[in-house]
């Protein structure tokens, strides 16, 4: 789920050889560290989740994982990938069974 | 090879063609007309395999040249006069992507005042542009340096578009009997386009012009001058490899009885022919006058000028186009700057402005002026009339 | 659709895309959908976020960075490009703003249009040009303040769908980022019209529009609820379809007071934009039935 930072969009030659681009063009697939710019981070209660993935689709960033409980009756799980989360709160706004609360980012850091 | 009679537009038109472009987005604007309606035909007729773009403005028609160069495909576009100052934005995005677009550039006068007209103030503006610039003076050049001007642009090393400069009417509506080389002969000559570089393509992803800041900048402009100097070296080499497959020499600069002239006159484009002219004249009249005939503005033909000129007393470089409140105009500039430090002097003449020609009393007006006159700084208004101030009177 | 752990992003988690950013959204949306075999043009603007900088971008998929008012002649050069090589099974997508296409961009889309050029130019409406401060566009509704129109809008914004409408492509529609199943729809349809397609996507602004970034998919269900972004869809220029039925209209009212840039507007001009919401609604319908 997280795309890892960095690292070349194209795959190395066998050989390993050098080349150079000449002009204005970028080559490296990278994600900003957008993670650092929280003032409050989503908290995440299961207890009312019903997984309906409001949060999950309309998280700008696309940080937020749902994944349905195994069995019938179960807890589901909401994961937040915290590198990437801005604090929006829109999750908090669309969640239709209120599990989301906004809490300040000082309190986890 | 075949003999056709074509004028300079024909010409250009038949070299794209040639030169099997595959994307057409040409924008009518006198006089290059002919250029944009020719590929049409071609294009119906099925002897030019292109998508043919009816695009809708010249600014846009560079943009739809970038992208599709950019898919990494030949493009073809051509212009004149206020279509190019239209592009200019794009001109700029072009030669920064470096891509080796080639595009014919029928001189006309820019606006105000209106003229439909030859003159350079058209390209001139343009120098900076990171473009390189040749100067055809008939339509057999129109061809031949739009097919020399694809294998510059598209050279590894150097990848810049090129502009083919033609004197709007004077050459792109003047006929002549043009040597068109074959298909195959031309196949040989220019190779299908490919590059290694800059490209849009989802099999190698790339994302092309983003933001560049400014510990980046310079760099990126230093590798675009390092692809137009290396285009200083290329032209010649291609000139070279052109003469031996078609017979037809062509130079950056063109001298003409140079070696022991006291006088030169450096010139571009159609003025030329009747500059030659002149000179043969002089000549037999006993005068030691000589003829430079610039064919590569950008990149600068420097190192030849300096080589060639340098033992020379009084240069007059004649222009089509002007600097209004500079200190010379665009071609006396780099030719004064080219040659700092010589004993030579180099006077400027500014002349044929919107269209006016240049006859051969022109001509001799200006070798007269530069062997008797003062030296000065600005350049000379040859061919002004007296009245100039005065064309306009209104009944109170 | 976006935030899917099984897909592949094409787009980076981490851009520098303003908290609560409606765009970001719908561009993770659009991308997403569209997949891999797609090139990105990207004009100045917020979408430029994606583009990168330096050595460094965002997507994943092959993208050029135009000019603000060449979007859609790239796009179309791009297209011919591609189709002579033969590899017609590129997407070739736009992502401007409303003031790149409304604005400085109306030309070289209207060329395009006429054209039929195969091209998907996605204009995402943050009514303004926000990247650079909030400025006014040609997109932006009577009354708003911006940093251009400081005591307000004086004139009601352009209605581009229409303009569109008039050149008759196979498919145009209005968007909304909170109704990301009806986008994902007419991404679609805009991908598979086999001409030019046109979407118009609403994209709420919390640093422009003044409101808190958590509300920006909710402003965006107001748009929709008070029938001032009606979502429906355009085939051929004569054919239209509401794609989202509004069985309940909310006063335009509610819509304007959730955003602090309407707070210079007048009750006057609250009634004007209520009477002439209304209005092109019912000759929407009027389209739609006729």
């Amino acid at each position: 789920m997280p795309m890892p930072p960095g690292g070349l969009m194209q795959k190395p030659a066998v050989s390993e050889q050098k080349r150079y681009l000449l002009g204005p063009v970028a080559v490296r697939f990278s994600a900003a560290n957008t993670g650092s710019w929280r003032i409050v981070r989503p908290v995440y209660d299961a207890e009312n989740c019903s997984a309906c993935r409001m949060c999950e689709k309309f998280c700008p960033a696309g940080i937020i994982s749902v994944e349905k409980a195994p069995e019938k009756g179960g807890k589901h799980k909401v994961t937040f990938n915290w590198e990437y989360c801005k604090g929006c709160g829109i999750c908090m706004v669309e969640c239709v069974r209120k599990c989301i609360e906004m809490q300040p980012e000082k309190n986890f850091v | 090879m075949k003999t056709m009679f074509m004028d300079g537009n024909a010409a250009a038109a038949e070299a794209m063609r040639l030169a099997r472009i595959q994307v057409v987005a040409a924008y009518p604007i006198t006089p290059q007309s002919p250029i944009a309606e020719g590929l049409a035909k071609f294009c119906v007729q099925g002897t030019l395999d292109a998508k043919y773009m009816r695009i809708e403005s010249e600014h846009s028609a560079m943009s739809a040249c970038v992208g599709a160069a950019l898919t990494g495909v030949r493009v073809g576009t051509a212009t004149a006069s206020v279509g190019l100052a239209l592009m200019h934005e794009i001109l700029n995005v072009a030669s920064g992507l470096r891509l080796p677009i080639v595009m014919p550039v029928v001189n006309r006068a820019l606006v105000a005042p209106w003229s439909l007209w030859c003159d350079h103030s058209d390209a001139m503006p343009e120098r900076d542009s990171g473009w390189l610039q040749l100067y055809a003076e008939d339509a057999q050049e129109s061809l031949d340096l739009a097919l020399i001007a694809y294998r510059v642009a598209e050279h590894p090393e150097v990848m810049l578009p090129v502009m083919v400069c033609l004197d709007g009417f004077f050459v792109s509506h003047t006929g002549m009997a043009v040597r068109v080389p074959d298909q195959s002969e031309v196949d040989e000559f220019l190779p299908p386009y490919h590059t290694d570089n800059l490209l849009l393509d989802p099999d190698k992803p790339m994302f092309v012009n983003p933001l560049t800041m400014s510990d980046e900048y310079t760099e990126l402009k230093y590798q675009h001058k390092i692809g137009a100097d290396k285009a200083e070296q290329v032209l010649p080499e291609v000139m070279a490899e052109f003469a031996k497959k078609f017979g037809r020499k062509y130079e950056p600069v063109e001298f003409y009885k140079c070696d022991d002239a006291e006088e030169v006159v450096v010139t571009l484009g159609s003025m030329s022919g009747t500059a030659s002219y002149v000179v043969d004249q002089l000549r037999a009249k006993g005068q030691k006058v000589g003829l430079a005939r610039i064919v590569s503005f950008r990149p600068f033909p420097h190192r030849l000028l300096r080589e060639r000129l340098a033992g020379v007393k009084r240069i007059a470089v004649l222009e089509r186009a002007t600097s209004i409140g500079g200190a010379g105009g665009p071609v006396l500039a780099e030719v004064r700057s080219t040659l700092t430090n010589l004993p030579v002097r180099v006077e400027g003449f500014v002349a044929g402005l919107g269209g006016r020609d240049i006859p051969p009393a022109t001509i001799e007006k200006v070798f007269d002026h530069l062997r008797t006159a003062e030296p000065q700084c600005r350049p000379t208004w040859a061919d002004v009339r007296s009245d100039a101030m005065t064309i306009r009177e209104v009944v109170q | 659709m976006q935030g899917s752990s099984q897909v592949l992003d094409m787009v980076s988690p981490g851009v520098s895309a303003c908290h609560g950013c409606g765009l970001e959204i719908a561009f993770r949306t659009v991308v997403n959908v569209l997949g891999p075999r797609t090139i990105v043009v990207i004009p100045p603007g917020c979408s430029a976020m994606f583009s990168g900088v330096g050595g460094e971008t965002c997507v994943r998929i092959p993208g050029y960075q135009c000019n603000l008012e060449n979007t859609a002649a790239t796009l179309s050069g791009i297209r011919a490009g591609l189709d002579m090589q033969g590899k017609h099974d590129v997407n070739v997508l736009g992502c401007a703003g409303d003031g790149a296409t409304i604005d400085i961009g109306l030309q070289s889309l209207s060329g395009a249009m006429e054209r039929g050029d195969r091209i998907i130019y996605v204009c995402y409406d943050n009514e303004a040009y926000q990247n650079t401060g909030n400025q006014a566009s040609g997109s932006t509704p009577l009354g708003a303040s911006t940093t251009t129109t400081p005591g307000g809008k004086p004139t009601y914004r352009k209605d581009m769908m229409q303009i569109v409408a008039a050149h008759h492509i196979p498919y145009a529609a209005t968007c909304s980022i909170s109704h990301l199943e009806d986008m994902v729809k007419k991404v679609e349809k805009a991908r598979d019209c086999g001409g030019t397609a046109y979407l118009q996507l609403l994209g709420p602004c919390p640093t422009g529009w003044f409101f808190d970034s958590d509300q920006s998919v909710k402003i965006a269900r107001l748009a929709v609820q008070s029938l001032v972004w009606p979502l429906y869809e355009v085939t051929n220029g004569t054919e239209y379809r509401l794609t989202h039925k509004v069985s309940k209209p909310i006063p335009v009212g509610d819509y304007l007071k959730s955003q602090g840039r309407f707070s210079k507007i007048t009750e006057e001009q609250v009634a004007f934009v209520q009477q002439r919401v209304e209005n092109d609604y019912a000759a929407l319908l009027k389209r739609v039935e006729g």
